[in-house]
């Protein structure tokens, strides 16, 4: 019997992952029901995320219930992400906003076992 | 397949055909925002993503009616360009002319190799994967001054 590898991604590697990246897709809920997404700028505090609200950005409110996508796809084989959950508040620094994370998850395709002669 | 008639401009339609890199958001049932970062293919009016049937998105994705979508450039292309969809999403079962679709339309831009492609066949085809669609009701285009 098999057992299927785990590929996701230790805290601490998580916080390195974030750490080394600098641009996130955030998405929050609108009060009308709907969703708004942006694409914005971070800096990662551990599992924080410290978000730049310039341009587009700026439409992103402060709400519970934000998702963080973080990720890289350079090749198959080294595709690794981090999506953070938690609330937008406000930023240490006017024109910012920062992510709170509740719940953090990361995933590492270099973990995918490789198959005998590939 | 039957077209659609699409309701945003050609130029973002044009980026839409040209970028898959993506990323798909619902709105969970207790009102927060869910996303997941997969592979768009694009069809007149539409967007199209494959995903297994018992991936744990699923649970948020069948009971919303709708979507947002990012569309961006791709990795290490600065700055960063992208577009937001916002549509009606529909689940699909997958049939033999989307797999053929979906298998034509992957991006070939050396990062696929040989067993991942039979791998993928084999997965598309066995009834394990649906697709999930995303109209193409409203699009906006964006830029972020800082990129990757």
């Amino acid at each position: 019997m098999s057992t299927k590898a785990s590929i996701d991604m230790s805290p601490a590697e998580r916080v390195a992952f974030l750490k080394a990246g600098d641009v996130a897709i955030v998405c929050a809920p609108t009060a009308s029901g709907g969703l708004v997404a942006r694409v914005a700028a971070y800096r990662a505090e551990g599992e924080d995320l410290v978000i730049d609200l310039s341009g587009a950005a700026a439409a992103l409110p402060q709400v519970p219930g934000a998702v963080a996508l973080v990720d890289a796809y350079p090749t198959y084989d080294q595709i690794k992400g981090v999506m953070l959950r938690g609330a937008l508040e406000q930023g240490p620094a006017a024109g910012t906003v920062r992510l709170r994370t509740e719940r953090a998850s990361g995933f590492d395709f270099a973990k995918i076992p490789k198959a005998p002669g590939s | 397949m039957a077209d659609t008639k699409t309701a945003i401009s050609p130029a973002i339609d044009d980026f839409l055909k040209r970028h898959r890199r993506a990323y798909l958001f619902v709105r969970a049932a207790d009102g927060s925002a869910r996303g997941w970062p997969l592979t768009a293919f694009h069809a007149p009016g539409r967007l199209w993503f494959t995903t297994y049937k018992k991936s744990p998105k699923m649970v948020h994705v069948n009971a919303a009616s709708q979507a947002l979508v990012a569309v961006l450039t791709d990795e290490g292309v600065a700055p960063v360009s992208y577009v937001i969809v916002d549509g009606a999403l529909t689940v699909r079962e997958m049939t033999p002319e989307l797999v053929e679709f979906v298998m034509a339309a992957r991006p070939d831009d050396g990062r696929r190799i040989e067993a991942s492609e039979a791998r993928y066949r084999r997965a598309l085809t066995a009834g394990k994967r649906v697709v999930i669609e995303v109209a193409l009701d409203r699009a906006e285009h964006f830029t972020v001054a800082k990129g990757r």
